[in-house]
């Protein structure tokens, strides 16, 4: 049982698991492993069955939390300050050009995994309201489509901090987008701004956002959103294993020697156990060490790519911020281009009437989707067991309907990034829009 | 990976670019004034910073021996000194003026492309002899534009030849019946007072243009043939040679709004 008296054992007051049954017992008593369960179907654990994307998306989330709080020990929140503590970041501060090339690239890779989990857990049916007593995946679901909302949040606030030429265009962009929302929409975006443009009040309000209020929230929801996966009875894929196991019990014979006598309760003979208990036990493994081992795997992979990517691309810092040069054309940032294509796109002109592409593709088209995904739990009508199979067949037709508006918004966001040139006009990513123009 | 990432990074952080510059800078030196005085070379990041003006100035980092006076007046740069001006060393000490505020470029940077300014998004490059050779100029005479943003109101300044031959050229031709400069002169062409806030990239330049796209290379262009640059121009076409029309581009991108403390506004010379 003791983990013997060496210096660590003393310090965390815990020992080294040496049974199974420890193992479980680990999880209990140990406040760090007791967000784990003690037992974990092996599939679960598979790399295939969720991609450990949103294990990805956590791991990122530590990564900027952590280049988030060094970063906030040098910047300076206000317009006078903003840019030059950004130079300095980037030209004096030890390893300050890394740091922030890691917070960024994570910010960015964020977008993208949190992105591709919603994909996967799409594709695998891994929403579905199960009938186990007190799962209910659908509100997982929704916790995550909120957090999928906040990581759009974090990011878009951060965008702002560094306050150069592509911080204030994009931001100015995208809360005109918000500008489109009826009924609220000049009011949302003020309360946004803190005023009528982007100024100190927006700064500040970005700030507290971004490095405090959106976090905080992030990181309660993340909370439940695991907690969650516990209560539903882990990772859809787990159900498929309980089925298994009860099929094969069906079919297998229970072991021998097995037998429980029911001390003349009833006539007869002996009820032989018929428990899937047993299959159930050779395709589980002890959660810990399992999962925290993977789960590091993981981190240091994570973190190495992003350690790798931040230091190769520098992370770029474009003039002061200047109300009074507007860019051509001022971009959202990337993961916002679809909609802002959406809205060039469905702003056209019918005789003297102007079609209003700003509520159409700013509000309306993501509004419905949201809506959409939200519903779509409730919608899908395909059997329970089809949850966590990928593609299954019976959910064939939605999937493609899915697939088909995510190439949609891809392709939308690589015309927005790359073939859009001055005015919204097409061009080509090799032209030079913008020649380099100096003063001197 | 991660350890290879890490080492990297330490390896990147621990040999910035500017360590290469202050071993240049003091193998000049030991070879002009011997080793011993090559320890004397202040080492590690340095910088002036001039809080009234808001300026930071790293050049110093590699320009170690700017102060070293005629012992290095001549030798190559980045161990070059700072030549000796009678005129403009005793109301220009460097730690009140810094660098940038008359040389240009990027002081914050610490890299040598991105303090000269040879670097997207820095439309302020370093006023250097590379640069003036571009216009026919010496550097000292492309200087004279930052010279002018202080200098504004001066007719006439030591030091500044081709803005003060610009100057008088302005006067004598009495811009100011069409223009406004500072307050004085009428509207019945563009408000000059601020030109030289225009930003770089508001300039539109004309199909096959040939030269650098500068500010200054327009407005050299445009006062020899302005209606070439603006076809429904009302502006006179002057017979200007080179010089002249560059000194009236240096003088029009000099002014600007420049929110000058006290004690570094010019005193009138007696």
């Amino acid at each position: 049982m003791s983990g013997g008296d060496g210096f660590f054992a003393r310090l965390f007051r815990t020992w080294l698991p040496r049974t199974p049954r420890e193992s479980s017992e680990a999880v209990v008593r140990n406040i760090w492993l007791h967000a784990f369960p003690a037992r974990i179907t092996k599939r679960s654990l598979s790399w295939l069955a969720s991609g450990w994307l949103g294990t990805v998306s956590l791991h990122l989330f530590i990564i900027l939390s952590l280049t988030g709080v060094v970063l906030m020990f040098l910047y300076v929140p206000s317009v006078e300050r903003a840019y030059a503590s950004v130079k300095d970041i980037e030209f004096v501060v030890s390893f300050g050009s890394w740091i922030r090339g890691t917070h960024r690239i994570a910010a960015h890779l964020m977008v993208v995994v949190v992105v591709l989990h919603l994909v996967r857990v799409f594709l695998t049916g891994a929403y579905k309201k199960e009938g186990a007593p007190g799962a209910h995946r659908p509100l997982n679901w929704l916790v995550g489509l909120v957090l999928l909302v906040l990581t759009f949040a974090l990011s878009f606030t951060g965008y702002l901090l560094p306050w150069d030429q592509l911080a204030y265009w994009a931001v100015t962009v995208g809360t005109q987008i918000a500008a489109a929302a009826p009924l609220v929409g000049e009011e949302l975006r003020q309360l946004l701004l803190g005023g009528t443009v982007v100024g100190q009040p927006t700064l500040l309000r970005f700030y507290v956002l971004h490095c405090f209020a959106l976090p905080l929230l992030t990181v309660f929801l993340v909370a439940w959103h695991m907690w969650r996966i516990r209560k539903d009875g882990g990772l859809a894929v787990a159900d498929r294993v309980a089925d298994d196991a009860r099929e094969q019990a069906a079919i297998t014979p229970p072991p021998p020697g097995k037998t429980y006598t029911l001390m003349g309760a009833t006539q007869g003979g002996t009820v032989q156990a018929a428990s899937s208990t047993g299959q159930l036990e050779n395709a589980t493994t002890p959660g810990v060490p399992a999962i925290p081992r993977r789960s590091t795997a993981v981190f240091l992979a994570v973190l190495a790519l992003c350690s790798v990517l931040g230091l190769l691309l520098q992370a770029p810092l474009e003039e002061p911020a200047n109300p009074a040069v507007t860019p051509n054309p001022a971009k959202a940032p990337w993961y916002f281009l679809w909609l802002q294509e959406l809205v060039s796109i469905l702003t056209f002109r019918i005789g003297d009437f102007v079609v209003d592409g700003s509520f159409l593709g700013g509000i309306l088209v993501p509004g419905l989707l949201i809506g959409l995904l939200a519903a779509w739990p409730y919608l899908d009508k395909s059997p329970a067991a089809a949850a966590g199979i990928w593609f299954h067949p019976s959910r064939k037709v939605q999937n493609r309907v899915f697939l088909l508006l995510l190439f949609a918004c891809v392709v939308l966001t690589i015309i927005g990034t790359y073939f859009r040139g001055p005015y919204w006009a097409w061009t080509w990513p090799w032209a030079d829009a913008h020649p380099h123009t100096t003063l001197t | 990976m991660l350890v290879v990432v890490s080492v990297a990074a330490f390896w990147r952080d621990a040999a910035p670019a500017w360590q290469d510059a202050q071993e240049q800078v003091r193998a000049i030196v030991a070879e002009r004034l011997g080793p011993e005085r090559a320890a004397d070379v202040p080492a590690g990041l340095r910088q002036i910073w001039i809080e009234d003006l808001d300026r930071v100035d790293r050049c110093i980092t590699c320009h170690a021996t700017i102060d070293w006076g005629p012992e290095l007046a001549d030798a190559p740069h980045p161990a070059r000194s700072h030549p000796a001006i009678p005129w403009l060393d005793a109301k220009h000490p460097i730690s009140e003026f810094g660098c940038t505020l008359c040389h240009g470029g990027q002081g914050t940077a610490t890299t040598m492309a991105a303090a000269h300014g040879d670097v997207a998004f820095w439309e302020e490059p370093l006023l250097g002899s590379q640069r003036a050779k571009g216009y026919g100029l010496e550097a000292r005479e492309l200087m004279e534009m930052a010279c002018n943003r202080c200098h504004v109101h001066e007719a006439e300044v030591e030091g500044m030849p081709l803005l003060n031959d610009a100057k008088a050229f302005v006067k004598k031709k009495n811009c100011v019946r069409c223009h406004t400069i500072f307050g004085q002169g009428t509207t019945k062409a563009p408000d000059l007072s601020r030109l030289g806030e225009k930003h770089p990239t508001a300039y539109t330049f004309p199909k096959g243009w040939k030269n650098p796209r500068t500010a200054l290379h327009w407005h050299i262009a445009h006062f020899r043939e302005p209606f070439v640059l603006v076809p429904d121009t009302l502006m006179p076409t002057f017979l200007l040679d080179g010089k002249q029309a560059e000194g009236l581009s240096l003088l029009v991108l000099s002014w600007r709004k420049q929110d000058l403390p006290a004690r570094y506004v010019p005193q009138p010379t007696r």
